[in-house]
């Protein structure tokens, strides 16, 4: 009797290795084959109007070509990149809309699969800059622009180039009524990198113009768009600097009190670089070419009010009014600022308080 | 079968068969240990060998060398546990009376009280930090009254003072009911005895209600000054570069510079700070104990 015993036990003990096995195996292997259709497809998006964008003016497009449902996870870049580096075998989002350092970050990881024309066939009418830098691994799906929105009853005649705005917001000639960028928001040290181009790219004198700007004019350096607008929005501050697309949106709720205008000479852009994810199925190409397709790209600015990279996009003019022209825009030199990022934030830490 | 091989197991004490694999035990126990395993251990350990790893080279201690060979972050350090001692004092002393009246009070009222204590808590932390500034911004409810009677403006926002408002108003209720649950277990007749012999109200709350409703007050800090020390949201959006904690440190390495080694050293220092401090808070409590006639 103690012999059945000991020999069920020891079965037992088997069919728990065996289960445990099977359930290892079960997890480290992919859910699917890149190759095969799945059940769904699930791309990241950032929240509000724009998800709302995806939504109306991308999925739609897709679906009706693959027949393949789409859920869109709404957040921020830094997530989605946290999210791929957990999973890369198995990735949990398929499509990606990383900011231009988190791209750049996650294709040296390999966790991105390079485009080529022949996988995305609209990639062919975008030009360069917007997908070459990032060596193709990831290509803008919107071009955003920092300008300055600010009070028109207070600034009556703001400044046109954005050193004359820097050197005024250091002497504090606005009072303590401004609010910039954070060098610690996701676009922060792109931000720093800007204002050392009005200085002959002298990064050591746009901290200090930076720091004079924190004493005399800066009620907060904002961290996230939706602060920035909570302080601009109840008059806390009278001039700050923006994102084109959200700041137009503000103003055309109504809130004509407000300007915005984009300083010259140029000024910065912020992209959102979709990428296919390794690993993700094949089918994701199909969504990428579906929001770079121009008559889905054409929409995706009517709605949210960026500029798109596709140069097959003709603006109607009242449009075209409101966005930034490809032309004033400049997309700083990743491959020589990327590295200094770490150190900036840290210098931006200890001198700007 | 099993109920006979395990009587065999019972009656033969000390021979052979007690030294058999406790199957049953590691099977019933064995879940505990994996979720322990996985959702507490496991993390922590991915966590400290995150910190060891460094851009290039070999595996080292060079990220703990960052912060604490370096002033500003022993600056940061020293900022963060003053920040939560501060909390758990203001929690603590508004906290008392108001967990000692939610313990008094009649069945009703308690509820009522109870419900307004953790309303606070009911509110998502970005929405209930954006309230704040709504109130305490130079344009907001707090400033227009001051202008209203004619006093000159406050500058409550972005500064230490609207970051300790805001994490007072949520974490109060983390000393309250801690307070509450202590006083509702206490004897009121010891009041009264006092009361009787002719001590006055200071007294009696003095020797006590104070002395017995300690263990309450300690829980509560324990729990203010952990959430305090680690929290971000609130000090990310109601403070500025001059109030920087280690949690906002952290939550830049991660997002901006993604430079995880250097979050994670920072991480472990967090937690071996809030561990020391545990121990420490643990070891006084005992040796006042002891000391006590």
């Amino acid at each position: 009797m103690k012999g059945r015993t000991i020999k069920r036990r020891i079965m037992k003990r088997r069919s728990i290795l065996a289960a445990l096995a099977a359930l290892t195996l079960a997890g480290a292997a992919p859910a699917y084959s890149q190759a095969a259709k799945p059940d769904k497809l699930v791309i990241a998006a950032y929240g509000g109007i724009w998800a709302d964008s995806v939504r109306k003016n991308f999925i739609p497009c897709f679906e009706q070509k693959t027949g393949v449902k789409v859920e869109v996870i709404t957040g921020e870049s830094a997530d989605w990149l946290a999210r791929i580096r957990a999973n890369p075998t198995n990735p949990p989002i398929h499509v990606v809309a990383l900011a231009e350092a988190d791209s750049l970050r996650a294709a040296k990881e390999g966790l991105l699969e390079q485009a080529t024309v022949q996988k995305l066939p609209n990639l062919a009418d975008i030009p360069d800059q917007f997908h070459k830098p990032w060596n193709d691994y990831s290509v803008a799906q919107n071009i955003g622009g920092f300008g300055v929105i600010y009070n028109k009853s207070v600034i009556k005649d703001p400044p046109a180039t954005w050193r004359e705005f820097i050197d005024n917001v250091a002497a504090g000639k606005y009072g303590k009524r401004v609010s910039l960028p954070s060098g610690t928001y996701t676009w922060g040290p792109e931000f720093i990198w800007l204002v050392s181009q009005q200085y002959d790219g002298n990064v050591d004198t746009a901290f200090a113009k930076l720091k004079e700007a924190s004493q005399n004019s800066v009620v907060k350096f904002w961290t996230t768009p939706v602060e920035a607008l909570n302080l601009f929005g109840t008059k806390e501050v009278d001039a700050m600097v923006y994102w084109d697309g959200r700041a137009i949106s503000f103003i055309d709720k109504g809130n004509d009190w407000a300007g915005f205008y984009l300083p010259g000479p140029k000024t910065i852009a912020g992209l959102a670089m979709l990428s296919k994810v390794k690993n993700a199925p094949n089918v994701s190409w199909d969504y990428i070419n579906c929001a770079l397709a121009p008559e889905n790209q054409l929409k995706h600015a009517q709605t949210i009010l960026y500029a798109v990279p596709n140069q097959k996009v003709v603006y109607p003019q009242d449009v075209k009014d409101k966005l930034a022209p490809v032309e004033k825009i400049v997309i700083p030199p990743y491959d020589k600022i990327f590295d200094q990022f770490g150190g900036w934030i840290e210098r931006w830490n200890k001198e700007i308080r | 079968m099993d109920v006979t091989a395990s009587a065999d197991g019972r009656i033969a004490s000390g021979s052979r068969t007690e030294r058999e694999f406790p199957t049953g035990l590691v099977l019933g126990l064995a879940p505990i240990v994996l979720v322990v395993a996985v959702f507490f251990v496991g993390p922590l350990i991915v966590n400290a060998l995150e910190s060891l790893k460094t851009p290039s080279g070999p595996k080292g201690l060079q990220q703990y060398g960052r912060i604490f060979g370096d002033v500003y972050y022993l600056m940061v350090i020293g900022q963060t546990l003053l920040f939560g001692i501060v909390v758990t004092a203001i929690c603590a002393v508004v906290g008392y009376p108001m967990g000692y009246a939610v313990a008094r009070s009649g069945r009703q009222v308690k509820a009522l009280l109870i419900l307004i204590v953790v309303a606070p808590l009911l509110v998502n932390v970005v929405v209930r930090s954006f309230g704040w500034m709504v109130i305490l911004g130079g344009a907001g409810a707090v400033n227009a009254g001051l202008r209203a009677i004619g006093l000159p403006k406050a500058e409550l926002m972005y500064n230490w003072t609207g970051v300790t408002i805001a994490m007072v108003h949520v974490l109060l209720p983390f000393m309250i009911l801690s307070v509450a649950s202590t006083i509702e277990t206490l004897d009121e007749r010891l009041e009264e005895a006092a009361r009787v012999l002719g001590a006055s109200s200071t007294r009696v709350f003095r020797d006590i209600t104070l002395p017995l409703s300690m263990e309450g007050v300690v829980t509560g800090a324990i729990l203010v000054f952990t959430l305090t020390i680690g929290s971000f949201v609130t000090v990310l959006l109601l403070g500025k570069n001059a109030t920087m904690v280690l949690p906002v440190l952290i939550y830049q390495q991660l997002t901006v510079a993604s430079d995880w080694p250097f979050a994670a050293a920072m991480g472990v220092t967090l937690l071996g700070l809030v561990s020391g401090l545990l121990w420490a808070q643990a070891a006084l409590r005992g040796a006042l104990g002891k000391a006590r006639p």
